[in-house]
């Protein structure tokens, strides 16, 4: 499943093979799939516990299924194409392999020009972007007639199993935290759950968000929970920016949050085991959190993140183990929301746990 | 079997793979094949003079694993490979081909790190394999094991990609023309080892294996691309793809024959089969091993136009291929005898 979600195609704006893709996922776990207008995937799962005479409270979990990718610009003398994309850094992208979707599949390399051949004088420098472009090997005329300016193109990277639980892929960002929506509804199918659930893989993410704005407007959920990806520890790049992969989630903590769901979360966690750290976040910008938390009037929305190495990068690295705990993330939260909870920390300040009690069967 | 051959596991000095290749090719035709005592292998076939001995060298440009850090990742060096071409690429380490990623700090957080025009360095570089820890990984990966690019072989309708163009298409040709005998001569093929780093294999080869004449197949830069923004000159590349076989005229280390030169040039021209002549004339070499080793002293090298050659994805053309088999056989057959000179 995972491998699956991981290869379809979905650059901001061009979303339909992967919104397809994950349709036909949820389709076993959801009471209803629909694509929306804007190629979200909108999964609906009715509460299965229902008091009588109340509607139910809903929930909606959103992680986005659009990738960053590049876009050709021009086709230069001799068949070579420009490029323009969102999200890549340039110096990841030399000699890469790529796929252009034209008329037909195109395969090409993209290429800094002679930088790559001077043996000596320019190695201290790193390639400019405006000089970066695809080299397909084929004649202007053959290239004129396979492509055009405005095609998408694809990096040609496959997913990896490394050592121990490490997966290496691109689009880890943010198809992971699709498919622990996934895994957790999987798990949901035993459990029972008092609100309705909205499971939705956003579109536009990267762009603009237009898919988490407008399809938490047309659900207008009472809580909302954004998925993404945050930055792991690497070499490079060390804590505080980062997390490290494999021990665990982030729960984003700062003004934009709301605290109540959030402090219902902290003891599910607690509750069911599931590692996590806060990740403060002072102002709120940079996923669907912040489209969601600004629709409607405002929606109380909280983020939790998978940690992944190299970011926006071919070669995204993740653990299986975290991306698990993410599905159960899901499932504990979705069935225990709305529950009343002991709190389940050490904590010795029993006034403080009382007023938490009656705080965790209020939640708007 | 230009595939099996592009895709082989063969950096410099652990060739073995390419070796069971080429012996399994050649296994029905009756040829003797032996390794010498440095690993070279030699292929000879019988038939009639003047004798051309055509060497091949056999591995690529890969990473060598210089240190294995307490976190688990691998540190190394590489030859001839450009830094930045190896931000964010998948490799394969150790002949069992473990997966591995040189992952690289994401954009978002390199403004804070002040990262964002810094120049690659091969030092800030590391393979993960995914190992918690030195430990961990040093059961898996040695010392002084390669890393090899994990790019896979494909072929369009003209042009093909992959790793190891350079030098597995010479292997792979030679090899074909060893099976089909299109060669009437006497050949002594030489396969050598460790070109990438430095000619070793060839600097053996060339003291041993040289012949009245000796022919290097190798490849050569076709790298094109539009003027970078801010160059107001065309920079030419040694070759251009889809011009046919090159032909070097000297470069850092040898000056061909120019009889063995001309010979091919006028060929070329009397059976119509596009050539090339290399427009720069830097580099070292196999010929010039041969050109200074004991026995040979008159060198050609004829090389195939490649993109990338030292890239993780290498480009050629099929119609290069073709064209180059076709003179060699066209050529070498026609070779004059040797004038006896006092």
């Amino acid at each position: 499943m995972l491998k699956r979600i991981l290869i379809a195609d979905g650059v901001s704006g061009r979303e339909e093979e992967a919104a397809e893709v994950i349709r036909q996922e949820f389709i076993p776990f959801c009471d209803e799939v629909k694509i929306h207008r804007t190629h979200s995937v909108i999964g609906y799962k009715k509460a299965t516990r229902l008091k009588a005479g109340e509607t139910p409270k809903s929930l909606m979990f959103a992680a986005h299924l659009d990738q960053i990718g590049l876009v050709i610009t021009r086709i230069e003398k001799g068949g070579f194409l420009r490029f323009s994309g969102i999200g890549y850094d340039y110096k990841v992208l030399t000699g890469q392999p790529v796929l252009v979707m034209g008329r037909e599949k195109v395969r090409g390399v993209i290429s800094a020009g002679s930088i790559v051949t001077v043996p000596s004088s320019n190695w201290e420098k790193n390639p400019a972007m405006m000089d970066l472009f695809i080299d397909t090997g084929l004649s202007e005329d053959e290239v004129h007639q396979k492509l055009r300016v405005g095609d998408l193109v694809k990096l040609d990277v496959e997913p990896l199993e490394l050592q121990n639980d490490f997966y290496s892929s691109p689009v880890l960002d943010d198809r992971s935290c699709v498919a622990g929506m996934i895994l957790g509804m999987e798990r949901l199918v035993d459990l029972h759950h008092d609100r309705d659930l909205y499971f939705v893989a956003t579109c536009g993410e990267e762009s603009t968000g237009k898919g988490a704005r407008s399809a938490a407007w047309e659900i207008n959920p009472d809580t909302a929970i954004a998925m993404d990806v945050t930055f792991g520890t690497q070499p490079g790049a060390a804590e505080p920016l980062t997390y490290p992969v494999g021990k665990g989630l982030t729960l984003s903590l700062g003004p934009v949050f709301d605290t109540r769901s959030r402090e219902q979360m902290v003891k599910i966690c607690q509750m069911e085991k599931i590692p996590f750290v806060d990740e403060p976040d002072m102002v709120g910008f940079g996923t669907d959190a912040a489209s969601i938390r600004r629709t409607r009037g405002g929606i109380p929305v909280n983020l939790i993140s998978l940690p992944i190495k190299s970011m926006h990068t071919p070669v995204e690295m993740m653990s299986l183990n975290d991306l698990k705990e993410l599905g159960r993330f899901v499932s504990a939260v979705a069935a225990n929301i709305d529950k009343s909870l002991e709190n389940q920390s050490d904590s010795t300040d029993t006034d403080e746990s009382d007023s938490l009690k009656k705080g965790a069967d209020d939640d708007r | 079997m230009i595939d099996k051959f592009c895709n082989c596991f063969g950096p410099p000095g652990m060739e073995e793979a390419v070796v069971s290749l080429i012996k399994e090719a050649l296994a029905d035709s009756g040829l003797k094949i032996f390794e010498d005592r440095v690993g070279n292998l030699v292929v000879e076939k019988e038939g009639c003079s003047p004798t051309v001995s055509l060497n091949a060298s056999m591995d690529e440009a890969a990473l060598f694993i210089n240190h294995i850090k307490d976190d688990g990742l691998l540190a190394f060096e590489t030859a001839m490979v450009m830094p930045h071409l190896l931000v964010g690429k998948q490799v394969s380490v150790g002949k069992d081909k473990l997966p591995g990623v040189i992952g690289f700090v994401p954009i978002h957080l390199q403004r804070h790190l002040d990262m964002i025009d810094k120049p690659v360095k091969t030092t800030s570089l590391f393979i993960d394999i995914g190992c918690k820890s030195k430990k961990e990984t040093k059961k898996l990966v040695n010392l002084g094991d390669w890393a090899v690019f994990r790019t896979a072989f494909a072929a369009g309708e003209s042009v093909i990609t992959g790793k190891a163009l350079d030098n597995r298409l010479s292997v792979a040709m030679l090899v074909e023309l060893l099976q089909s005998g299109e060669i009437k001569n006497q050949v002594r093929a030489v396969f050598t080892r460790i070109r990438k780093t430095w000619p070793w294999g060839s600097a053996a080869a060339g003291e041993l294996y040289g012949s009245d004449y000796n022919i290097m197949m190798e490849s050569a830069a076709a790298d094109d691309g539009p003027i970078p923004v801010g160059q107001r000159y065309e920079r030419r590349s040694e070759s251009k793809l889809g011009g046919g076989a090159v032909f070097t005229v000297l470069d850092g280390g040898h000056i061909s024959s120019i009889e063995l030169y001309s010979h091919f040039v006028n060929q070329a021209e009397a059976k119509g089969i596009p050539y090339q002549i290399k427009q720069s004339n830097a580099g070292v070499s196999d010929a010039s091993q041969y050109q200074t080793g004991a026995m040979g002293n008159r060198v050609l090298a004829v090389s195939m136009p490649c993109r990338y050659q030292n890239a993780p994805i290498s480009m050629a053309k099929m119609e290069d291929y073709r064209n180059m088999k076709q003179l060699l056989i066209e050529s070498i057959n026609s070779l004059p005898q040797l004038k006896q000179s006092k």
